[in-house]
């Protein structure tokens, strides 16, 4: 199945967390402990002011990548351009290594959503998305666009294929990189009841320039994604068995609920870096 | 089932346009599992409107405020991928709401929510303020609001912890609001004539003897003006 150049030839960042508001003051003391940083786009659009200072200082002093929610790749609405050309503006200013968006419908019929709603793995839907990918990639021909795999709730009777395939596909034909976040295989595994390793296994994994991780909360009839809480160790064994197939790649903590203060967000983020040595050995991560 | 008809049935559950029991039916779905799309956009919305417009929240209470957003979320859906823009139409909204009568609401609220919506404008207002300009500079982030209310030293008091005070009465009103230049809050002040001046003399590039001689004003008073403006932030200097 590999045929790729791993990663995509992007460099190995580390072990990194996710830059938010709370931490923004404190953050730039600990670049010992973080060695990149990922911020929400969209937190960063309309940057005037606070966020503006803070994002310029994070992209001078870390490796830096972005991450979206609004993109919206699965919407049979047409790609919102004014969107598009506010990403671009931002990438332009900030150069980020990549950025990334998740397989998922977030707006359409002109009403946003502010959430990720799961596309139906069809065959239409596979051509939609590829296309839409193929599109968004030729915006910025130099810096890679990664898909991630989002947690869902529901799986439609419509489904004609299962998401590994569905993703494998779309990474394939539009050529563009996967985010694979350990925590969401976790959480829809226990959701929809399959094997999170046999869905790892299933994915061109030399693709995977990025990894996610992060808590979620477990109400018994379902696990909700919250990332509000620390990582439990079923993802962090996840996580041990991606790395160790993947190689050395980016990894980072997402934190957005329940923010914890900035010193149990660092001491979380050595664990993950204590499970990614373990799977890899102490790798030194790509500097700017 | 066609992307398009799936993607209508979902946007049809979260803009609670279709029960979720129905729609779980044709989608082949856990309702249970599907009514959390639904649960979390408009948690969402929820979440943008009382953080944004905290004070008007406050004003109206929980059994109002929870009624007019049940109403604002199905006449007003949020069409910006900015989260916060969710609050956007909600000064509008609620000033109809005003004007149609609806019971317990007051003209100052719509005010309030105006101002608390153009305090957020500020904020992120993508103007640069220049740290070292060549000559005074007015703050580029300065936004000028008239209202027909007092807002400003409701707002004043309000910070101070004076909750409990009645609604002023109307009296037209200009506020000024600036993103501070080192702290980067929303500052806001009544105009009044010495701020005024000093953005007049600041914007036609006026040191302070040519704004004494152009105004007629004592010198030492056209100084104060303009070092208080400075001191605020509503001045840059070099
Ligand atoms: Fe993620």
């Amino acid at each position: 199945m590999s045929t790729t150049i791993p990663r995509l030839g992007q460099p190995f960042l580390g072990y990194g967390v996710g830059l938010r508001r709370p931490h923004w003051e404190g953050i730039f003391d600990h670049a010992d402990r973080v060695d990149f940083l990922e911020i929400l786009t969209e937190n960063f659009l309309l940057a005037g002011g606070r966020p503006r200072t803070v994002l310029e200082r994070a992209a001078a002093e870390f490796p830096l990548v972005l991450h979206g929610t609004a993109l919206s790749i699965g919407s049979v609405s047409p790609l919102d351009l004014d969107y598009l050309d506010a990403v671009d503006a931002l990438i332009d200013r900030v150069r980020p290594l990549w950025w990334s968006d998740h397989l998922c419908f977030s707006s359409a019929f002109g009403v946003e959503y502010h959430d990720l709603l799961p596309v139906p793995f069809t065959a239409e839907a596979l051509d939609h998305v590829v296309e839409r990918v193929k599109q968004v990639q030729a915006r910025q021909p130099n810096i890679p666009f990664l898909l991630e795999n989002p947690s869902y709730y529901v799986l439609y009777d419509a489904n004609e294929m299962g998401e590994a395939e569905f993703l494998s596909e779309v990474a394939r034909r539009a050529d563009c990189g996967l985010l694979l976040d350990v925590n969401n295989v976790y959480v829809n595994s226990r959701n929809h009841g399959y094997d999170p390793r046999a869905f790892i296994d299933a994915l061109p994994l030399d693709r995977v320039v990025q990894l996610h991780v992060a808590g979620h909360e477990d109400l018994g009839s379902v696990i909700i994604d919250t990332h509000g809480a620390p990582l439990i160790p079923p993802v962090h064994a996840l996580l041990a068995y991606t790395l160790e197939r993947t190689g050395p790649v980016s990894t980072l903590l997402e934190w957005d609920n329940a923010l914890p203060t900035l010193d149990r967000l660092l001491v979380e983020n050595d664990a993950v870096r204590a499970t990614g040595v373990g799977a890899l050995g102490e790798i030194a991560p790509w500097r700017r | 089932m066609t992307l398009l008809a799936l993607e209508r049935l979902m946007h049809e559950v979260v803009r609670e346009a279709r029960p979720v029991d129905a729609a779980a039916a044709s989608l082949g779905v856990d309702p249970a599992r599907l009514s959390i799309y639904r649960d979390f956009v408009r948690h969402h919305v929820r979440t943008a409107l009382d953080t944004n417009l905290g004070v008007t929240r406050a004003l109206l209470g929980p059994d109002r405020w929870g009624a007019l957003f049940e109403d604002y979320l199905r006449a007003c859906p949020p069409s910006s991928w900015e989260l916060n823009a969710a609050a956007e139409a909600f000064p509008d909204f609620l000033a109809r709401q005003v004007d149609e009568g609806r019971p317990g609401l007051h003209p100052f609220h719509a005010s309030v929510a105006e101002f608390e919506w153009t305090q957020f404008t500020v904020l992120r207002h993508p103007a640069v303020i220049p740290p070292a300009p060549a000559a005074p500079t007015l703050n580029p982030t300065l936004t000028l609001l008239e209202q027909g209310w007092p807002v400003v030293p409701f707002l004043v008091a309000w910070d101070r912890g004076e909750r409990g005070a009645p609604l002023p009465e109307a009296r037209a009103s200009l506020a000024l609001l600036f993103r501070h230049p080192r702290t980067e809050r929303c500052c806001y002040f009544a105009a009044h004539d010495d701020l005024l001046f000093a953005i007049k003399a600041t914007h036609d590039e006026l040191d302070a003897e040519a704004a004494a001689a152009a105004s007629g004003h004592a010198l030492e008073a056209v100084r104060g003006a303009l070092d208080r403006a400075h001191e605020l932030g509503l001045v840059i200097r070099p």
